[in-house]
């Protein structure tokens, strides 16, 4: 009884010594900024897929509009031809979900609900092992099993825990270093097509207030007061949309979300730094307000475009 | 990953964002009442005129870009493949704990049915 009780005493030591060592730098607390990363990265590809598979109907309603304002012009194939190529916008797509792939694996890396499982199914190992003991002990008297088996896997489930946590960290490790040059490198593609989008947005939006503007000016006196009542709300409309679109920068949404990602990165090469970890969490809140916002000037600017 | 030349801006980008700023430009010039009618027209003709070159050159950088978003796109595809297989790593010793316990139920069974035959 004596050697049992020393053994579950240096048992207990084996495995308390390694998890005070790598305990301390547990993926736990990271699942919380990695899931507001996330959720923010899902609304502004969300967003940007919108821009992305706007841009030729976009061009369309500015090449019908230059055939109204135009009586010369005739409404043929350059008319509703697509400016920009069906396979450009299908790899523009395909990279933004390789990048919510990515994230959506980030947070199953550092979800805790791994290690639970891992702890239930050794729990179970456990009281089985203990029936299995209880029944050769009822059968041949020999308590061995139902002596050792509470401190042997309770020694195994902490070493377990602890392979696990080594291998979320590794994962994540390995993720974040080796995938920041092509995220940072779709991001960087995707900054610049955003803001591009935006422009032709804006342009086409402030040219068509102009058109109709020239229109009303010139027809102004032989409309009855209901008709310019309804040119004035369609002009007043359009400028809001203009200066709506003024005011947002799609763009900074993508450079709020690389710096997030950038401090992901800085703090998956050094899990123990607090400072890195605060570094990163301050990111994710900057990342997702923008991202909220742009959303919602997205949604505002959709309804005045209706 | 090699950089990739296409993710940097390029003398083309800033030329687009050169117009876009003319284009802005010159249709908020043509709104302004100190010009006159013909002055007007001419610079939202200059402004339209320019939007369509300015489209142009959208099309050809677009085109352009499409290739660094395949290769980055591959490239961090392979990344997913690798944490793919670390994820299915953990999920192993899960499964190797919930099979080693249905053994030893198992086993538990055959002690107790050989108990009752001895």
């Amino acid at each position: 009884m004596k050697t049992i009780f020393s053994f579950r005493k240096h048992a207990a030591l084996l495995f308390l010594v390694p998890v005070l060592v790598c305990g301390c730098t547990s993926t736990q607390p990271l699942s919380e900024p990695i899931g507001r990363f996330r959720t923010a990265t899902q609304g502004v590809l969300a967003t940007s897929k919108e821009y992305l598979v706007n841009m030729n109907r976009l061009e369309r309603e500015y090449r019908f509009m230059e055939v109204y304002v135009d009586r010369q012009k005739e409404v043929d194939a350059t008319t509703t031809s697509a400016v920009f190529s069906a396979e450009g916008i299908h790899a523009r797509l395909k990279a933004l979900m390789i990048v919510d792939l990515y994230v959506t694996r980030l947070v199953e890396i550092v979800n805790p609900e791994s290690s639970d499982r891992l702890s239930k199914k050794i729990e179970t190992f456990n009281s089985d092992l203990l029936g299995l003991g209880s029944s050769i002990k009822t059968m041949t008297g020999d308590e061995t099993i139902s002596n050792y088996a509470p401190s042997v896997t309770g020694l195994v489930k902490s070493l377990s825990l602890i392979w696990v946590e080594q291998e979320k960290k590794k994962a994540l490790n390995l993720a974040v270093t080796d995938a920041a040059p092509a995220v940072d490198a779709i991001l960087s593609l995707l900054e610049d097509d955003l803001k591009k989008a935006n422009d032709d947005r804006k342009e086409y939006v402030l040219i068509k207030y102009n058109e109709l503007r020239r229109t009303y000016n010139r027809e102004r006196k032989s409309l009855d007061d209901n008709e310019r009542k309804k040119r004035i709300e369609e002009l007043k409309t359009l400028y809001d949309a203009y200066e709506m679109l003024c005011s947002s920068a799609p763009e900074g949404v993508i450079g709020s979300m690389r710096s997030a990602h950038d401090s992901m990165v800085q703090m998956a090469r050094d899990l123990g730094d607090t400072h890195k970890y605060r570094a990163f969490a301050g990111a994710v809140d900057v990342f997702s307000a923008r991202a909220s916002e742009a959303a919602a000037v997205y949604k505002a600017f959709r309804e005045l475009s209706k | 990953m090699p950089e990739n030349p296409s993710t940097g801006p390029s003398p083309k980008d800033d030329l687009i964002d050169q117009l876009h700023e003319l284009i802005v430009s010159l249709t908020m010039k043509s709104m302004e009442p100190q010009y006159s009618t013909k002055e007007q027209n001419l610079f939202f003709d200059y402004a339209k005129k320019i939007r369509t070159k300015r489209i142009a050159l959208r099309k050809v950088e677009f085109d352009k870009k499409t290739d660094g978003y395949r290769e980055a796109a591959e490239s961090l595809q392979k990344v997913n493949g690798q944490i793919r297989e670390a994820i299915d790593k953990i999920s192993h010793l899960i499964q190797f704990w919930g099979d080693l316990s249905s053994l030893v139920s198992f086993l538990d069974k055959i002690v107790k049915v050989v108990s009752v035959v001895i």
